[in-house]
């Protein structure tokens, strides 16, 4: 069927990813939490921020999974700052660790793809690319592989979260994309 | 509602929270720069640029994007590069463009994919991936970058691709550029439709899911046919995969089932505990993904190619392996080149290097670029 310009008002399933939440904030906050989810049925997220840090010193960004706190989460990095190449792994983590910035208003980008359906640990790729931006100053970047232990939850939530009060400042964009498979 | 195949007409916009192709760039004749023009970056919030280049420069040069044709010592970087069996980092600020690919010799490739984030009110920012000089069975380095334009007022209307060396941008680079859509409650045009379920091919410029399966059963490969690679352009292969082999176990990517190992070259960097490493191969096989060691451990790859025929084959994956518990083995990114220029992909075909190690619960998925029609 031709088709011209359509805006659907309702459900739009059709394989495609599909933007489920976007948020530019208004004001600072510690955490925001995407719920509503059902990582079960969506499969696939992707998850992608660029945050302004409204935190007055270095402030950390993390990503839970139906905000669960405990030391479920693991993760191998491979990193970059200035000359120094970095590499490192964690067994025992309670987040994805998903971004840096050091000083207030810098930016810290960063893309994330979640593999949500359960049945088998979940499984997630970070790109932090860059932090700690300032001017034209990228401080590093980030990639990691990352795991969360939990075989049998679905993902209703999906929290992003600073290690500071307030960390992710005004203006900080976060937008979650679901594939909407065909039913 | 359910409906089957839409082709959206060349000016239709598909305004449902998606990335749209809004302009793709095929060079009949070698040039210095191309301009992506009319855009809104304040509208738009973000892009997607793809690029795979051809070096229409006689040595080596950068390929570079300058938003509004900013010229001026505006932008910064930070990357993190492997070449042969060296990774390297590296920073620099006060630069007049930001790299998004590289050639080092006349008539070599790079591939690309860089996301752009648009929006005025504070600096831009840039995050790329691209594999870089690559011919025959070599991919010359494979690098993450991320970069800053540090202009926060003026709107991007429009994206420049510059090559560093006169008439870099050879003949049969080809570019495509992706714009971040409106969702239907946003938007203030278009025609509205209730829910739509789309069944068949969704020609709007948009990547699609094609193929997708989830084994009940262990395999030793799994073949996703029917493909029309010169048509479709890009894929975009995601695979959660299961070792279903008791032991160490790799998984090889093959257009057309070519089983030549020698028609195969790769780049790759990693990291794994606290060793970082570099590693090359040309004239070899390469893998998809090659991290497990024991039974059940799970890989997660992206991996996006550009398919079409006419000039070698190049792919680029991102990927966590040997993952078991809260136990993360690798984080890599590899380039892989395939050095058939002629054959049209048809089908693609994920190979364990063992008996049965795409376990029970892998799932395999192939998306493709839909152009419209």
């Amino acid at each position: 069927m031709k088709i011209g310009s359509i805006r659907p008002q309702d459900e739009f399933l059709a394989d495609t990813w599909q933007r489920v939440y976007s948020n530019t904030l208004a004001a600072a906050a510690t955490s925001v939490t995407i719920s509503g989810l059902d990582g079960n049925t969506a499969e696939e997220y992707i998850l992608r921020a660029r945050i302004i840090n409204g935190y007055n010193g270095g402030a950390e960004y993390d990503v839970r999974l139906n905000n669960d706190s405990g030391n479920n989460y693991g993760h191998q990095y491979l990193g970059a700052t200035n000359s120094t190449v970095e590499t490192s792994r964690n067994t025992s983590t309670n987040k994805f660790y998903s971004g840096y910035a050091d000083a207030l208003n810098q930016i810290s980008m960063f893309e994330q793809n979640i593999y949500a359906k359960s049945g088998y640990i979940r499984t997630a790729i970070t790109k932090q690319m860059p932090r700690s931006v300032s001017g034209t100053t990228c401080a590093s970047l980030y990639m990691f592989g990352h795991s969360w232990n939990n075989t049998a939850d679905n993902i209703t939530s999906i929290v992003v979260i600073a290690d500071k009060a307030n960390g992710i400042g005004i203006g900080s964009v976060i937008e979650l994309y679901a594939k909407r498979s065909k039913i | 509602m359910r409906v089957g195949k839409l082709n959206q007409s060349t000016s239709g916009i598909l305004n449902a929270g998606v990335y749209q192709l809004v302009e793709e760039k095929i060079l009949t004749e070698a040039a210095t720069s191309v301009t992506f023009s009319n855009l809104n970056g304040d509208v738009d919030q973000e892009y997607r640029i793809i690029g795979r280049f051809v070096n229409g420069y006689n040595g080596g040069e950068n390929l570079r994007i300058q938003p509004n044709n900013d010229t001026g010592a505006n932008y910064g970087y930070q990357n993190i590069s492997g070449i042969n069996t060296t990774i390297a980092a590296a920073r620099d600020s006060g630069l007049v463009s930001h790299n998004i690919a590289r050639c080092e010799a006349l008539n070599d490739l790079s591939l690309s994919d860089t996301i752009i984030y648009a929006k005025s009110g504070y600096v831009r920012t840039f995050l790329s991936k691209y594999c870089s000089g690559i011919s025959g069975t070599t991919v010359n380095g494979i690098y993450l970058s991320g970069g800053s334009w540090n202009n926060t007022a003026n709107n991007i209307t429009s994206l420049v691709i510059s090559a560093s060396q006169a008439n870099g941008l050879g003949i049969g680079t080809h570019l495509f550029l992706f714009k971040r859509n409106l969702l239907g409650t946003e938007a203030s045009s278009g025609m509205k439709t209730g829910d739509l379920n789309i069944q068949g091919s969704l020609n709007c410029g948009v990547m699609q899911k094609i193929y997708q399966t989830t084994l009940a059963s262990a395999a030793t490969s799994v073949t996703i046919s029917g493909l029309d690679g010169n048509t479709d352009t890009l894929y975009e292969l995601r695979a959660r995969i299961v070792n279903g082999y008791n032991g160490a176990c790799g998984i090889y990517l093959r257009p057309n089932n070519d089983t030549t190992d020698t028609h195969y070259g790769g780049q790759k960097i990693y990291g794994s505990d606290s060793s970082a490493a570099a590693n090359h191969n040309s004239g070899a096989a390469y893998y998809f993904n090659g991290g497990f060691s024991t039974l059940n451990q799970l890989s997660f790859t992206n991996c996006f190619m550009y398919s079409k025929s006419g000039f070698i084959r190049v792919w680029i994956n991102t990927g966590a392996e040997a993952i078991s518990g809260t136990t993360v083995g690798y984080a890599d990114l590899f380039g892989n080149v395939w050095n058939n220029t002629a054959d049209n992909i048809t089908s693609l075909v994920l190979f364990a290097t063992q008996a049965s190690g795409l376990g029970v619960g892998t799932t395999i998925e192939l998306w493709a670029l839909r152009k419209k029609i």
